[in-house]
C-alpha cells in the first residue's frame, strides 16, 4: 500500500512538473529567432515552416495564422529609440520613410494587447493614409490628444506598436534585422 | 543524504513522468490551439466574415484595424471543399490554408492569381476531379482557410467588404470521391 501511494505521488508530481514546464514555455519564453532593428523586434520563426516542437508550440500560441516573411513581416516595439518603455503619459514622434514593402501600417495597442479606444478610431497610420513632407519623410504623432496630420491615439499608461509590412522587398524578407525602419522619439511627458 | 538515496527511484520516476508529460503536451499544443479555433467557429465547411476590428474586438489579440478577415473551418471527412472568391484589385489580398496542427501549407496573394480563385481542398492522398479545378491536398482532415483583405484606404472599405462577402466555402463532392 505504501508503495502504491509513493507511485501515485511520484506520478502526480511528475505530471504537475511536466505541465508546469509546458506552461513556462507557453507563457514566459519569447518567440524563438528574435531579431531587432532599433526599437523594433521580430521573430524569424513567425510564419516559418521549419522549427522543432518548441518553436511550433510557441508560434501557435503567439503567432497563429502568421504567413511566411515574403507575405508579411511583423515588428513590435515596446520602447522608444532610447530604450525607455512607451507610455501614453508622453508624446512621441515616429519618423521615417516608407518601409520597403508593397504596403505597411503602424498600429498602437494598449497593455491588454487590444486597440486603444478613441472616438475618432485613430488606431493606425498606413502607407496610403500617411502624409509625407517634401523630402518623402513622414512624422507620426503618438499622443492621447489629437494632433494634426499623422496621428495615432494613445492613452495614459503603457502601450506598444506593431509595424506590419505586406509583401516586403526581398532584402527585408531575407534579413528583417536590417530593414530601414522608422525612429521612435520621445517628446514631452506629463 | 540517506533519505535521498532511499527515494532516488521515486525521484527518477517523477522526473521521467514529468519529461513525458512535457514532451507530449508541447507536441499537441498546436492541435489544441486549432481545436479552440474550430470550437469558436462552430460550423464547418462554410465561411465566416469577421467584423472589422476596432477597440471592442476581443476575438484575437493585436488585431489589425486595416484588415478584413474571412475564415472557413473545414472537415474533409464530410467531403471535398470548394473554395471560391473574387480577388479585389489594387490592394493586398491573400488566401491561405492551415492544417489541424496550425501549419501553413498554401498561400496565394492577389499578385499571383487572377481575378478570381476557384479550387478544391481534398483529404490527404485523394484525387477528386471536378470541372478541371485545381486540387490542394490538406495534410489533415481538419483545417482552416483564411482570407485577408487589406483596407488600403477608408474610401474603399465598403467596396472591399462587399467583395469579400462573395467568397464561399462549400462541400462540392461527397467524401467517397477519390
Amino acid at each position: 500500500m505504501r508503495i502504491l501511494l509513493k507511485i501515485l505521488l511520484a506520478t502526480v508530481a511528475g505530471v504537475l512538473l511536466g505541465l508546469g514546464g509546458t506552461w513556462v514555455v507557453g507563457t514566459q519564453l519569447g518567440l524563438p529567432g528574435a531579431v531587432s532593428d532599433g526599437p523594433w523586434h521580430t521573430s524569424l520563426a513567425i510564419g516559418s515552416s521549419t522549427g522543432g516542437a518548441y518553436t511550433r508550440a510557441i508560434v501557435a500560441l503567439h503567432g497563429l495564422f502568421a504567413l511566411k516573411r515574403s507575405e508579411t513581416v511583423y515588428y513590435n516595439a515596446t520602447t522608444d529609440d532610447a530604450g525607455d518603455a512607451l507610455n501614453g503619459n508622453c508624446r512621441y514622434r515616429v519618423i521615417g520613410h516608407d518601409p520597403d514593402s508593397r504596403w505597411w501600417s503602424i498600429t498602437a495597442y494598449g497593455p491588454d494587447d487590444y486597440l486603444i479606444p478613441n472616438p475618432t478610431r485613430h488606431y493606425a497610420v498606413s502607407k496610403d493614409s500617411v502624409r509625407h513632407d517634401d523630402n518623402g519623410r513622414f512624422t507620426i504623432t503618438l499622443s492621447p490628444s489629437p494632433a494634426p496630420r499623422n496621428w495615432i491615439a494613445t492613452s495614459k499608461g503603457p502601450f506598444s506598436l506593431t509595424l506590419r509590412l505586406y509583401n516586403p522587398n526581398q532584402s527585408v524578407a531575407a534579413d528583417p534585422a536590417h530593414a530601414r525602419l522608422p525612429k521612435i522619439k520621445k517628446g514631452r511627458c506629463q | 543524504m540517506r533519505r535521498l538515496a532511499d527515494n532516488w527511484l521515486w525521484l527518477v520516476l517523477a522526473l521521467s513522468i514529468a519529461g513525458i508529460t512535457h514532451i507530449v503536451t508541447i507536441n499537441v499544443l498546436p492541435q489544441r490551439v486549432m481545436q479552440r479555433v474550430f470550437t469558436h467557429l462552430g460550423d464547418t465547411n462554410s465561411i465566416h466574415h469577421g467584423q472589422r476590428p476596432d477597440a471592442h474586438t476581443r476575438t484575437v489579440v493585436r488585431p489589425s484595424p486595416n484588415m478584413l478577415y474571412s475564415i472557413c473551418a473545414y472537415d474533409l471527412a464530410a467531403g471535398v471543399l470548394r473554395v471560391t472568391a473574387p480577388v479585389p484589385s489594387g490592394t493586398y489580398w491573400s488566401v491561405s490554408a492551415f492544417d489541424a496542427r496550425s501549419n501553413n501549407y498554401v498561400v496565394e496573394n492577389d499578385r499571383q492569381v487572377g481575378k478570381r480563385v476557384d479550387f478544391l481542398v481534398a483529404a490527404p492522398n485523394t484525387h477528386p476531379a471536378l470541372q478541371g479545378l485545381p486540387v490542394v491536398n490538406s495534410p489533415t482532415l481538419r483545417g482552416v482557410i483564411l482570407f485577408r483583405t487589406v483596407i488600403n484606404t477608408e474610401a474603399r472599405f465598403t467596396q472591399l467588404d462587399q467583395i469579400r462577402h462573395v467568397a464561399q466555402c462549400t462541400l462540392a463532392l461527397p467524401a467517397a470521391s477519390r
